[in-house]
């Protein structure tokens, strides 16, 4: 088990430098300040947890997302934010990462977030269940339904939406914490297949790839 | 092209009157009669004029060596009276130009048709009878029941009619008599007949059918006074026209004959009339005059034909002061006409002038013949004139129509093009204020961002910079003011973020963000926000004002209430909702309870006492700022540990808030 974060700025790599290496299981934790080093370092160290900021001095973390997403063993991918803002989390989603984290938590916090994606169980906000349940709306989506949300999926972005947490959404719907969990966890892979279906889509629009 | 059309029409109007007036009268293979016998013997020459004394019987004889191989006839070309023949003793079948107009005293011409044993080598007497009841005097020769004779109307009642026997009937004038071979003589007589009645007939139908499409025009438009007077001025000619038509008079046969004469005399009333309209001029005094006499003359005219039918007076003023009247009316148009062509000299004028002198010059000739200044038997002419007065008024008219159409059509594209040319401007002036709008929206935006930047993180940096300038602040410290300043710009993000929201969904974002916070403190939370109902959308300003105001509620908790539970309720009634923050701590003194309480009104609450009276005034001053207000009481009934219950109570607006 092997970890990679990589952040440009100093602070906050040393601060969460030192968050994660308070945890045995992260081990060992290497970092990159950049895209092409972030790229080297993820084929090299092949780490099971990948930490990244979205804003890098020569890209976009997506980038190193995207590449992530396609080896194998795939790592899981937390994107660092600072502000935990939609726009920001919502673009590293639909590059395939698994959650994201606040710079501003406190050490602990940091470290059981890496924990939980580890196994399985991915951070979401209120705002990002919005964000999705507006994203499947069926009459909003410009592409074609290949992946649509199940009733239940729906049914458990609206409580969620509405800032019910894990427990109290499963609580609510009868199901077991678990069960929520992996339903996100779910939520989150067919953001980013339907992401990349539309993406195609659009580019067949375009006229820029063939069938 | 359609200069062409008036020449040639005027050309084809010519010729045809020409033609009628220099037909041949003379029939080859016909002895014309030149002579007549009375009674005594005397003689009397052809023609007998109207104004001539004319015997009641007159004979004549032909003679022939060899007899009469082919059938024979005698042809009439103008008598006026109900005449009668007999040839030879033998009365004759008789053939009349207009059946049954007898007792009017219509211009008449008459074949009658000899049979072939008749006729014999030798002398021949032909009986002339001007005035048949005196044949019908002769019962046993004449045999009034003789199939050939009845038909034509030898017992008809108009021959016993009064009027016939009247003096007045003396001279009604006889010319134009010839014998001859049966087919010359008929063939003769057909071709008066096409000219005389045939002709007139079709100019009726055709003066009806184009008076009522006038007629059909100017019901359509009333305002085009134009088509009435020429529908008016044609229909009266019509019935003008009528007794070439309808022989046999619906009424005593002189007030007919009246009337039809004053009909016309309307016509061209109405023919003035309409050339005033068509030429723009105001009627004058002559119009006036002529408009007084016609109606004058008219009445006249029907009183004498009623009360001295046949007389003298009725003469005078039929052919006299009524030929007098329509010639003044004649003359005034033409006057008018020409005057306004020599003025203008518009082709339109022209043209009217030109058919309003053709009538006037077939009128002429009409009283020419009528007079007996030409020959009695010519064919009359004027009620002809109707058609190229028709047909250049019909051209005008027709010239007009276009013209408004055209106009019309003109005025179309016109207006087409302002039309176009006003809604490009439009839609010009329309995006130019969308983009107004845009821009103002977006300046908007910009100022809110800044000042909620200004106000909240930004004033928070700006105050933590002093303290720590000043040493005064722990590092605990500086990291809780720091938290606090990051947790205000989150709320802005969010605000922003929530746009498009559900209040229960902006306020579950907040929960995920205050959440964290007060666990850490050792805080525990119950939240019941969901239950707001679905659909209630607030604008980024008001849902921002809302968490700040949460957020200074839940601040004072956390600093000040020394409290284990808080429980945070949304519920929404009506139009308005309820957002409570209740804690289980030491709550506020009395005194200061009730100080907070009146900031609904207005005052700010003095800060001493339990801190953070300054947060909970902020609190009640943002709430009012929203149209709300917030109350405070005690959370429980327990006097230890009252708590505190901070209720803010927002107004929900009718319609979803979608902008800023």
């Amino acid at each position: 088990m092997s970890t990679l974060l990589v952040e440009d700025d100093g602070a906050t790599r040393a601060y969460l430098l030192d968050a994660l290496n308070r945890i045995a299981a992260l081990q060992p934790v290497n970092f990159a300040v950049d895209v092409a080093s972030g790229t080297r370092a993820l084929e090299r160290y092949r780490p099971k947890l990948l930490l990244v900021d979205l804003g890098l001095p020569d890209g976009e973390g997506t980038q190193l997302i995207a590449l992530a997403a396609k080896m194998e063993p795939r790592p899981e991918v937390l994107v660092i934010s600072s502000l935990g803002d939609e726009s920001h989390v919502v673009r590293a989603l639909e590059a395939g990462a698994s959650g994201y984290l606040l710079k501003d938590e406190t050490p602990e916090a940091i470290g059981v977030a890496a924990l939980k994606v580890l196994e399985g169980e991915s951070p979401i906000s209120p705002a990002i269940a919005v964000h999705l349940l507006k994203r499947f709306r069926p009459v909003a989506a410009p592409a074609p339904q290949e992946h649509p949300l199940s009733d239940r999926e729906v049914d458990i972005l609206k409580l969620i939406a509405k800032g019910l947490r894990h427990d109290e959404v499963a609580d609510t719907l009868g199901l077991r914490y678990s069960t929520v969990v992996s339903y996100v966890r779910d939520i989150y892979r067919k953001l980013a297949v339907h992401s990349r279906t539309e993406a195609l889509f659009e580019a067949r629009q375009l006229g820029l790839l063939r069938e | 092209m359609r200069a062409l059309i008036g020449p040639i029409l005027f050309v084809v109007f010519s010729w045809m009157f020409a033609l009628l007036v220099l037909y041949p009268t003379d029939i080859t293979g016909a002895e014309r009669l030149r002579t007549l016998f009375d009674a005594e013997g005397a003689p009397m020459t052809l023609p007998i004029r109207e104004s001539q004394y004319a015997a009641p019987l007159y004979r004549a004889s032909v003679n022939s060596d060899v007899g009469y191989s082919v059938p024979q006839a005698i042809y009439v070309g103008f008598a006026r009276q109900p005449m009668q023949m007999r040839a030879n003793g033998v009365p004759l079948e008789r053939i009349s130009l207009r059946p049954g107009a007898d007792e009017i005293g219509f211009r008449q011409a008459f074949l009658f048709l000899v049979p072939e044993e008749v006729l014999h080598a030798g002398g021949n007497t032909l009986e002339f009878a001007l005035r048949p009841v005196l044949l019908q005097d002769q019962p046993a020769q004449l045999g009034p029941k003789s199939p050939g004779l009845n038909s034509h109307g030898l017992n008809s009642p108009g021959l016993n009619s009064p009027g016939l026997n009247s003096p007045g009937l003396n001279s009604l004038g006889l010319s134009d008599v010839w014998f001859g071979p049966r087919d010359q003589l008929e063939a003769h007589f057909r071709t008066i007949y096409a000219s005389r009645v045939t002709l007139a007939q079709i100019t009726a139908i055709t003066a009806l059918l184009i008076s009522l499409f006038a007629a059909l025009l100017w019901l359509a438009r009333p305002s085009e006074t134009l088509y009435g007077w020429f529908s008016l001025g044609v229909a009266l000619w019509m019935v003008y026209l009528v007794h070439f038509v309808w022989y046999r008079a619906p009424l005593n046969g002189h007030c007919w004959l009246a009337l039809i004469h004053i009909a016309l005399a309307g016509s061209l009333l109405c023919i003035q009339l309409f050339c005033r309209q068509f030429l723009v001029q105001a009627r004058s005094r002559w119009d006036l005059f002529l408009g007084i006499a016609t109606l004058v003359i008219g009445v006249c005219m029907v009183v004498i034909s009623i009360a001295f039918p046949d007389t003298l007076a009725y003469r005078v003023w039929l052919n006299g002061v009524l030929r007098g009247l329509l010639l003044a009316l004649g003359l005034q148009i033409v006057w008018t006409l020409l005057h306004a062509a020599y003025c203008r000299r518009e082709p339109q004028i022209y043209w009217l002038s030109a058919a309003a002198l053709m009538g006037l010059s077939l009128g002429i000739y009409d009283s020419a013949v009528i007079l007996e200044v030409l020959p009695a038997s010519s064919t009359l002419l004027f009620h002809l004139g109707v058609l190229p007065l028709v047909v250049v008024f019909g051209y005008i008219l027709l010239q007009r129509f276009v013209a408004l159409l055209e106009a019309a059509e003109a005025q179309n594209v016109l207006l087409d093009r302002s039309i176009q040319q006003k809604s490009l401007a439009l839609e010009r002036e329309f995006s130019a204020r969308q983009a107004l709008e845009r821009e103002r929206m977006l300046v908007d935006e910009r100022h809110r961002l800044a000042t909620d930047l200004h106000d909240g993180a930004g004033s928070q940096l700006v105050s933590l910079l002093a303290a720590v300038r000043r040493e005064g602040m722990s590092a605990q410290q500086m990291e809780q003011a720091l938290l606090e300043a990051i947790a205000d710009l989150r709320l802005v993000m969010d605000s922003i973020d929530s746009m498009g929201s559900d209040l229960a969904e902006a306020l579950g974002q907040f929960r995920s963000r205050s959440e964290p916070r007060l666990r850490a403190a050792g805080l525990s939370s119950v939240w019941r926000t969901a239950t707001l109902r679905d659909g209630l959308k607030l604008s980024p300003r008001r849902t921002l004002n809302i968490f700040r105001a949460l957020q200074e509620a839940l601040v004072n908790v956390l600093k000040h209430a020394g409290a284990t539970e808080v429980q945070i309720t949304a519920r929404d009634a009506g139009s308005i909702m309820e957002i409570s923050v209740r804690d289980n701590g030491m709550g506020l003194a009395p005194e200061l309870m009730s100080a907070a309480s009146q900031v609904q009104t207005t005052t700010p609450v003095p800060g001493s006492g339990r801190a953070g009276g300054r947060g909970l005034a902020n609190l009640a001053s943002r709430m009012k700022s929203l149209g709300g207000y917030a109350t405070f009481s005690a959370g429980y009934a327990d006097a230890e540990r009252p708590g505190l219950n901070v209720s803010l109570y927002v107004p929900i607006p009718a319609e979803n808030e979608t902008k800023w």
